[in-house]
């Protein structure tokens, strides 16, 4: 019953496997370099794995992974370090305390649940970045949130069809 | 009661996670925006992530070939032509400045001046643009294995690109002049008139600060480095004055200029190496001393 509860038992199913290749793969796709249209509207695939995973397998999920991979993004980036890891962060924070009702609803159910999230937490990073001396870079800023949320139904049919092909022990 | 104590457990500890981070977060983005602490850790990551960094190259460059495999005839054939037509107009250029040279050199010898220096330089690929939204950069594919120098001015064609802000072994990071704040002291071309280029953050646009509203500068003018300063060389052009917009409520004027260098045009670019034989500054104390 206590398990039940917890939700769990549902996470379960969620192989370590698949959670530590589908990072590594959204870590790799957002390393490929683009140009300009691309580059301007870019999704972030970290962004949507980290997300998936707080909502389906909430106790799977480390805050200093999380943490790590922000970091290593903003290195990559070339920008402010601590950014990208305050969205990740936040953003888990955000999925595992809601991971119950999102859970409730289907793929575009919950971009509904991931969309206000995502545009909450770019606005009150951008906003520390404007404090700290940043001039604001335009409205392109938010184009990636919107690509990354579209992206979110087929982002999550694809994790779950690779768990229920390569999942089950 | 069981369930109960695993209930508070669970919020009251990602409560202290969140915050534990968040002030992790908000204390490195503080430190990065304002000193240089985070140097150190940026370069042996940038290191670490180097080898999935080059291998996510690899698509691009599958692309790249791809597309270069698509030219039609009909487009080589345009270029070479006008490859042919530059070249014949450098040609003409480079005769009278040879001649230039030979007659600067006597008359630096006559005058006593130092020699000018040369700076070597280095042709580097531009290998990405990264993903920041607030800075304007480059990241090119020489490091300090290549004899890279921290600082060192990155130039095309047409003019000045930026500096190299970030030096790793194997890449090195070029800021933009269109970066926020990104100073190059310039001289107008037209009557010598010194000033100071900033970035403003945005492509295609350059603005110049602090000149009285009276000054001598009109749209047109073509603004190139001065050389005062010792990063950048002498007269590369950087930008074209566009507006002057002379607001006598405000004690300056307002410059708005458009750089030259159009760095979404090509891939490569010239990294000249740093003036080293540039005279230290002079000590601060001593000048007090002269005052008195």
């Amino acid at each position: 019953m206590n398990e039940k509860i917890q939700g769990n038992s549902i996470g379960d199913a969620f192989p370590n496997r698949i959670l530590i290749f589908s990072v590594c793969l959204a870590f790799f796709i957002n390393l490929i370099p683009l140009q300009g249209w691309g580059q301007m509207i870019r999704p972030d695939f970290l962004v949507l794995v980290v997300l998936f995973w707080s909502i389906h397998a909430p106790h799977k999920v480390s805050f200093f992974v999380v943490f790590f991979l922000g970091i290593l993004g903003d290195v990559a980036n070339g920008s402010i370090i601590g950014q990208t890891s305050l969205l990740y962060v936040l953003l888990t924070v955000i999925a595992i305390s809601a991971h119950r009702r999102v859970r409730l609803f289907k793929p575009l159910g919950q971009m509904l649940h991931v969309f206000p999230a995502l545009i909450l937490v770019k606005v009150g990073i951008l906003g520390l970045l404007l404090l700290v001396g940043a001039s604001f870079p335009g409205w392109h800023y938010f184009y990636p949130t919107v690509s990354t949320v579209l992206l979110w139904p087929l982002a999550s049919f694809l994790i779950n069809l690779s768990v229920s092909s390569f999942g089950r022990n | 009661m069981q369930e109960k104590t695993a209930f508070f457990k669970q919020r009251s500890s990602i409560k202290t996670t969140l915050l534990f981070y968040t002030f992790f977060c908000v204390l490195s983005i503080y430190t990065d925006a304002k000193f240089n602490y985070l140097e150190m850790i940026r370069a042996g990551m940038s290191i670490a992530i180097h080898p999935l960094r080059t291998v996510a190259l690899v698509p691009t460059k599958i692309y790249q070939n791809f597309t270069n495999f698509l030219v039609t005839t009909k487009d080589l054939k345009e270029e070479n032509s006008r490859l042919k037509e530059e070249m014949f107009n450098t040609d003409k250029l480079r005769l009278v400045q040879d001649s230039l040279l030979i007659e600067n050199k006597n008359l630096r010898r006559l005058l006593q001046l130092g020699e000018p220096v040369e700076p070597t330089h280095l042709v580097a690929e531009i290998i990405y643009y990264p993903r920041d939204p607030f800075s304007r950069e480059v990241i090119v594919d020489k490091g300090s294995s290549n004899g890279v120098s921290l600082g060192a001015p990155a130039i095309d064609a047409a003019g000045v690109i930026g500096q190299v802000v970030r030096l790793y072994p194997w890449t090195s990071e070029i800021s933009l002049v269109t970066n926020r704040d990104h100073p190059v002291p310039v001289q107008v071309s037209r009557n010598g008139l010194r000033a100071v280029v900033f970035g403003v953050g945005y492509d295609s646009s350059l603005e110049v600060r602090f000149m009285p509203i009276d000054t001598d500068i009109k749209q047109g003018d073509i603004l190139a480095t001065s050389g005062i300063g010792g990063v950048y060389p002498a007269n590369l052009p950087v930008g074209t004055v566009t507006k002057v917009d002379r607001d006598e409520s405000y004690p300056f004027a307002k410059v708005v200029v458009k750089p030259v260098a159009n760095i979404g045009k090509h891939r490569q670019v010239l990294l000249l190496s740093k003036n080293e034989n540039f005279p230290p500054r002079p000590d601060a104390t001593r000048v007090e001393k002269n005052d008195n």
